[in-house]
Protein backbone atom coordinates (compact mmCIF):
# COMPACT_ATOMS: atom_id res chain seq x y z
CA UNK A 1 0.00 0.00 0.00
CA UNK A 2 3.42 2.23 -0.80
CA UNK A 3 1.08 4.43 -3.81
CA UNK A 4 -0.17 7.76 -2.30
CA UNK A 5 -3.79 7.24 -4.83
CA UNK A 6 -4.02 3.95 -3.21
CA UNK A 7 -3.61 5.61 0.59
CA UNK A 8 -6.01 8.23 -0.52
CA UNK A 9 -8.55 5.41 -1.27
CA UNK A 10 -7.73 2.89 1.35
CA UNK A 11 -11.57 2.78 3.46
CA UNK A 12 -10.59 3.44 7.01
CA UNK A 13 -12.96 2.79 9.80
CA UNK A 14 -12.61 4.06 13.57
CA UNK A 15 -13.73 2.36 16.57
CA UNK A 16 -14.10 4.13 19.73
CA UNK A 17 -14.57 1.28 22.52
CA UNK A 18 -16.02 4.36 24.83
CA UNK A 19 -18.33 5.32 22.05
CA UNK A 20 -19.31 2.31 20.15
CA UNK A 21 -18.93 -0.43 22.78
CA UNK A 22 -18.67 0.88 26.62
CA UNK A 23 -17.09 3.46 28.55
CA UNK A 24 -16.37 0.00 31.57
CA UNK A 25 -15.07 -2.32 29.09
CA UNK A 26 -14.49 -5.49 31.54
CA UNK A 27 -13.94 -9.43 31.26
CA UNK A 28 -12.60 -11.87 28.65
CA UNK A 29 -15.47 -14.04 27.93
CA UNK A 30 -19.44 -13.51 27.02
CA UNK A 31 -20.19 -15.16 30.16
CA UNK A 32 -17.69 -12.87 32.36
CA UNK A 33 -20.18 -10.07 30.94
CA UNK A 34 -22.02 -7.81 28.82
CA UNK A 35 -18.54 -5.83 27.63
CA UNK A 36 -16.07 -8.31 27.48
CA UNK A 37 -13.03 -8.73 25.19
CA UNK A 38 -14.90 -11.38 23.17
CA UNK A 39 -17.85 -9.70 22.72
CA UNK A 40 -16.10 -6.65 21.32
CA UNK A 41 -13.52 -8.51 19.27
CA UNK A 42 -16.20 -10.70 17.65
CA UNK A 43 -19.10 -8.21 17.03
CA UNK A 44 -17.08 -5.37 16.17
CA UNK A 45 -13.65 -5.18 15.47
CA UNK A 46 -13.12 -8.64 13.31
CA UNK A 47 -16.01 -7.54 11.12
CA UNK A 48 -14.68 -4.50 11.03
CA UNK A 49 -10.58 -5.56 9.75
CA UNK A 50 -12.61 -8.28 7.11
CA UNK A 51 -14.65 -5.22 5.25
CA UNK A 52 -12.21 -2.43 5.73
CA UNK A 53 -8.95 -1.49 4.44
CA UNK A 54 -7.55 0.26 7.65
CA UNK A 55 -9.16 -0.07 11.19
CA UNK A 56 -8.22 2.59 13.67
CA UNK A 57 -9.05 1.53 17.66
CA UNK A 58 -9.42 4.08 19.74
CA UNK A 59 -8.92 2.85 22.95
CA UNK A 60 -9.27 6.38 24.93
CA UNK A 61 -12.34 7.38 26.80
CA UNK A 62 -12.67 4.56 29.05
CA UNK A 63 -12.63 3.72 32.61
CA UNK A 64 -9.25 1.52 32.09
CA UNK A 65 -8.44 -1.70 30.69
CA UNK A 66 -7.85 -5.06 32.26
CA UNK A 67 -4.99 -7.27 30.73
CA UNK A 68 -7.57 -9.85 30.15
CA UNK A 69 -9.76 -7.56 27.80
CA UNK A 70 -7.07 -6.43 26.01
CA UNK A 71 -5.39 -10.08 25.48
CA UNK A 72 -8.87 -11.47 24.46
CA UNK A 73 -9.71 -8.49 22.17
CA UNK A 74 -6.30 -8.60 20.32
CA UNK A 75 -4.85 -11.78 21.25
CA UNK A 76 -8.04 -13.18 20.26
CA UNK A 77 -7.60 -12.10 16.45
CA UNK A 78 -4.82 -14.20 16.42
CA UNK A 79 -6.03 -17.45 17.99
CA UNK A 80 -9.84 -17.69 17.71
CA UNK A 81 -9.98 -15.51 14.31
CA UNK A 82 -6.78 -17.50 12.94
CA UNK A 83 -5.10 -13.64 11.55
CA UNK A 84 -1.62 -13.59 11.11
CA UNK A 85 0.20 -10.60 12.49
CA UNK A 86 1.19 -9.92 8.99
CA UNK A 87 -2.40 -8.99 8.19
CA UNK A 88 -3.07 -7.29 11.33
CA UNK A 89 0.11 -4.92 10.90
CA UNK A 90 -1.52 -3.91 7.72
CA UNK A 91 -4.84 -2.96 8.92
CA UNK A 92 -4.76 -2.52 12.63
CA UNK A 93 -3.77 0.63 14.43
CA UNK A 94 -4.45 0.85 17.92
CA UNK A 95 -4.23 4.62 19.67
CA UNK A 96 -4.53 5.24 23.39
CA UNK A 97 -2.80 8.39 25.14
CA UNK A 98 -1.54 5.91 27.83
CA UNK A 99 1.60 3.71 26.22
CA UNK A 100 0.55 0.70 28.95
CA UNK A 101 -2.57 -0.70 26.85
CA UNK A 102 -1.30 0.16 22.96
CA UNK A 103 1.68 -1.79 24.04
CA UNK A 104 0.01 -4.38 25.96
CA UNK A 105 -1.91 -5.34 23.31
CA UNK A 106 0.66 -5.52 20.75
CA UNK A 107 2.69 -7.49 22.57
CA UNK A 108 -0.48 -9.92 23.65
CA UNK A 109 -0.52 -10.61 19.79
CA UNK A 110 2.91 -11.03 18.90
CA UNK A 111 2.95 -13.46 21.94
CA UNK A 112 0.21 -15.31 20.48
CA UNK A 113 1.65 -15.07 16.96
CA UNK A 114 4.60 -16.69 18.51
CA UNK A 115 2.47 -19.39 20.59
CA UNK A 116 0.64 -20.60 17.36
CA UNK A 117 3.91 -20.49 15.48
CA UNK A 118 2.42 -17.40 12.75
CA UNK A 119 5.12 -14.93 12.61
CA UNK A 120 6.02 -11.96 9.86
CA UNK B 1 47.07 58.76 37.55
CA UNK B 2 45.63 60.47 34.73
CA UNK B 3 42.17 61.39 34.43
CA UNK B 4 42.23 58.91 30.92
CA UNK B 5 43.63 56.08 33.28
CA UNK B 6 41.10 56.90 35.84
CA UNK B 7 37.89 56.26 34.18
CA UNK B 8 39.91 53.41 32.18
CA UNK B 9 39.67 51.75 35.24
CA UNK B 10 36.63 52.40 36.20
CA UNK B 11 35.31 51.20 33.06
CA UNK B 12 36.66 47.92 33.33
CA UNK B 13 36.01 47.99 37.15
CA UNK B 14 32.23 48.43 35.89
CA UNK B 15 32.53 45.87 33.02
CA UNK B 16 33.65 43.20 35.15
CA UNK B 17 30.57 43.91 37.68
CA UNK B 18 28.02 43.94 35.25
CA UNK B 19 29.59 40.43 33.53
CA UNK B 20 29.88 38.91 37.62
CA UNK B 21 26.50 39.87 37.71
CA UNK B 22 24.73 38.38 34.66
CA UNK B 23 26.84 35.22 35.43
CA UNK B 24 25.67 35.56 39.19
CA UNK B 25 22.25 35.37 37.73
CA UNK B 26 22.56 32.44 35.52
CA UNK B 27 23.90 30.43 38.21
CA UNK B 28 21.35 31.22 40.52
CA UNK B 29 18.66 30.67 37.79
CA UNK B 30 20.17 27.18 36.83
CA UNK B 31 20.05 26.41 40.94
CA UNK B 32 16.58 27.39 41.36
CA UNK B 33 15.67 25.43 38.07
CA UNK B 34 17.47 22.11 39.34
CA UNK B 35 15.68 22.93 42.42
CA UNK B 36 12.41 23.67 41.25
CA UNK B 37 13.02 19.95 38.97
CA UNK B 38 14.04 17.99 41.39
CA UNK B 39 10.57 19.48 43.68
CA UNK B 40 8.44 18.39 41.07
CA UNK B 41 10.21 15.22 40.23
CA UNK B 42 9.92 14.10 43.51
CA UNK B 43 5.95 14.71 43.62
CA UNK B 44 5.58 12.24 40.81
CA UNK B 45 7.27 9.88 42.64
CA UNK B 46 5.37 10.34 45.26
CA UNK B 47 1.93 10.13 43.55
CA UNK B 48 3.15 6.92 41.71
CA UNK B 49 4.06 5.08 44.86
CA UNK B 50 0.54 6.27 46.35
CA UNK B 51 -1.09 5.00 42.94
CA UNK B 52 0.77 1.69 43.73
CA UNK B 53 0.17 1.27 47.07
CA UNK B 54 -3.54 2.02 46.15
CA UNK B 55 -3.92 -0.81 43.49
CA UNK B 56 -2.56 -3.11 46.10
CA UNK B 57 -4.91 -2.34 48.92
CA UNK B 58 -7.77 -2.43 46.04
CA UNK B 59 -6.78 -5.43 44.90
CA UNK B 60 -7.05 -6.96 48.50
CA UNK B 61 -10.19 -5.83 49.09
CA UNK B 62 -11.19 -7.33 45.13
CA UNK B 63 -9.95 -10.71 45.35
CA UNK B 64 -10.78 -11.18 49.53
CA UNK B 65 -13.20 -9.20 50.24
CA UNK B 66 -16.78 -10.82 50.59
CA UNK B 67 -19.48 -8.86 49.52
CA UNK B 68 -19.80 -8.10 45.64
CA UNK B 69 -20.66 -4.21 46.39
CA UNK B 70 -16.60 -4.40 47.75
CA UNK B 71 -15.35 -6.22 44.86
CA UNK B 72 -17.47 -3.76 42.28
CA UNK B 73 -15.65 -0.96 44.02
CA UNK B 74 -12.51 -2.43 44.36
CA UNK B 75 -12.47 -3.67 40.59
CA UNK B 76 -12.71 0.23 39.48
CA UNK B 77 -10.47 1.90 42.13
CA UNK B 78 -7.81 -1.25 40.77
CA UNK B 79 -8.81 0.02 36.94
CA UNK B 80 -8.34 3.51 37.38
CA UNK B 81 -5.66 3.85 39.48
CA UNK B 82 -3.72 1.70 36.55
CA UNK B 83 -4.88 4.32 33.89
CA UNK B 84 -3.48 7.24 36.20
CA UNK B 85 -0.07 5.25 36.71
CA UNK B 86 0.30 4.92 33.68
CA UNK B 87 0.13 8.73 32.88
CA UNK B 88 2.36 9.47 35.73
CA UNK B 89 5.09 7.00 34.55
CA UNK B 90 4.87 8.19 31.02
CA UNK B 91 4.85 12.01 32.06
CA UNK B 92 8.56 10.95 34.41
CA UNK B 93 9.36 9.22 31.72
CA UNK B 94 8.98 12.08 28.92
CA UNK B 95 10.66 14.75 31.12
CA UNK B 96 13.38 11.89 32.05
CA UNK B 97 14.42 9.55 29.38
CA UNK B 98 17.28 7.53 31.44
CA UNK B 99 14.84 6.14 33.04
CA UNK B 100 12.62 3.25 32.26
CA UNK B 101 9.28 1.69 34.36
CA UNK B 102 7.75 -0.17 31.49
CA UNK B 103 9.21 -3.91 32.83
CA UNK B 104 7.96 -3.09 36.00
CA UNK B 105 5.04 -1.62 35.01
CA UNK B 106 4.08 -4.50 32.62
CA UNK B 107 4.45 -6.97 35.02
CA UNK B 108 2.12 -5.04 37.88
CA UNK B 109 -0.58 -5.07 35.64
CA UNK B 110 -0.55 -8.03 34.06
CA UNK B 111 -0.70 -9.75 37.35
CA UNK B 112 -2.90 -7.82 39.13
CA UNK B 113 -5.68 -7.66 36.22
CA UNK B 114 -5.03 -10.68 34.22
CA UNK B 115 -5.90 -14.55 35.03
CA UNK B 116 -9.63 -14.69 36.36
CA UNK B 117 -9.52 -11.12 37.62
CA UNK B 118 -12.94 -10.40 35.90
CA UNK B 119 -14.04 -13.44 35.26
CA UNK B 120 -17.24 -14.26 36.82
CA UNK B 121 -15.84 -17.60 38.02
CA UNK B 122 -13.36 -15.78 39.99
CA UNK B 123 -11.64 -18.30 42.73
CA UNK B 124 -11.58 -16.35 45.64
CA UNK B 125 -10.28 -19.40 48.07
CA UNK B 126 -8.10 -17.29 50.69
CA UNK B 127 -5.17 -19.62 50.46
CA UNK B 128 -4.61 -18.94 46.81
CA UNK B 129 -5.45 -14.84 47.52
CA UNK B 130 -2.28 -15.56 49.99
CA UNK B 131 -0.11 -16.54 47.49
CA UNK B 132 -1.28 -14.09 44.81
CA UNK B 133 -0.70 -11.38 47.59
CA UNK B 134 3.02 -11.90 48.07
CA UNK B 135 3.43 -11.82 44.17
CA UNK B 136 1.57 -8.54 44.02
CA UNK B 137 3.72 -6.96 46.90
CA UNK B 138 6.69 -8.58 45.47
CA UNK B 139 6.12 -6.78 41.92
CA UNK B 140 5.12 -3.11 43.73
CA UNK B 141 8.18 -2.99 45.56
CA UNK B 142 9.92 -3.51 42.24
CA UNK B 143 8.15 -0.97 40.04
CA UNK B 144 8.46 1.36 42.81
CA UNK B 145 12.35 0.96 43.41
CA UNK B 146 13.07 1.44 40.10
CA UNK B 147 11.57 5.47 41.14
CA UNK B 148 13.31 5.90 44.29
CA UNK B 149 17.04 4.12 43.45
CA UNK B 150 17.10 6.47 40.00
CA UNK B 151 15.65 9.36 42.27
CA UNK B 152 18.76 8.43 44.20
CA UNK B 153 21.29 8.36 42.47
CA UNK B 154 19.62 11.38 40.42
CA UNK B 155 19.88 13.80 43.33
CA UNK B 156 22.17 11.96 45.85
Amino acid sequence: MGNPIEKLIMKTHKISVAQDFSETPAGRYITDGPYSGQHFRDEMLFPALKEYDRVVVDLDGTLGYGSSFLEETFGGLIRECRMTLEQIDKKLIIHSSRRLYSTRAKQYMMDEAARQGRKL
Amino acid sequence: MSTDQFWDGATIAASIGCVLTVVGWFVQKNHTNKHEKRKELRLDIDKLNAEVRLILSSSHTYYAANKKAEWSVAHSEIITSFSTLGGIIQRIETRNPEVSFQKEERAFYDAITGGDFESKDIDRDPKLYAEKCRRFALLAQKLQEVGEDWFNKKYP
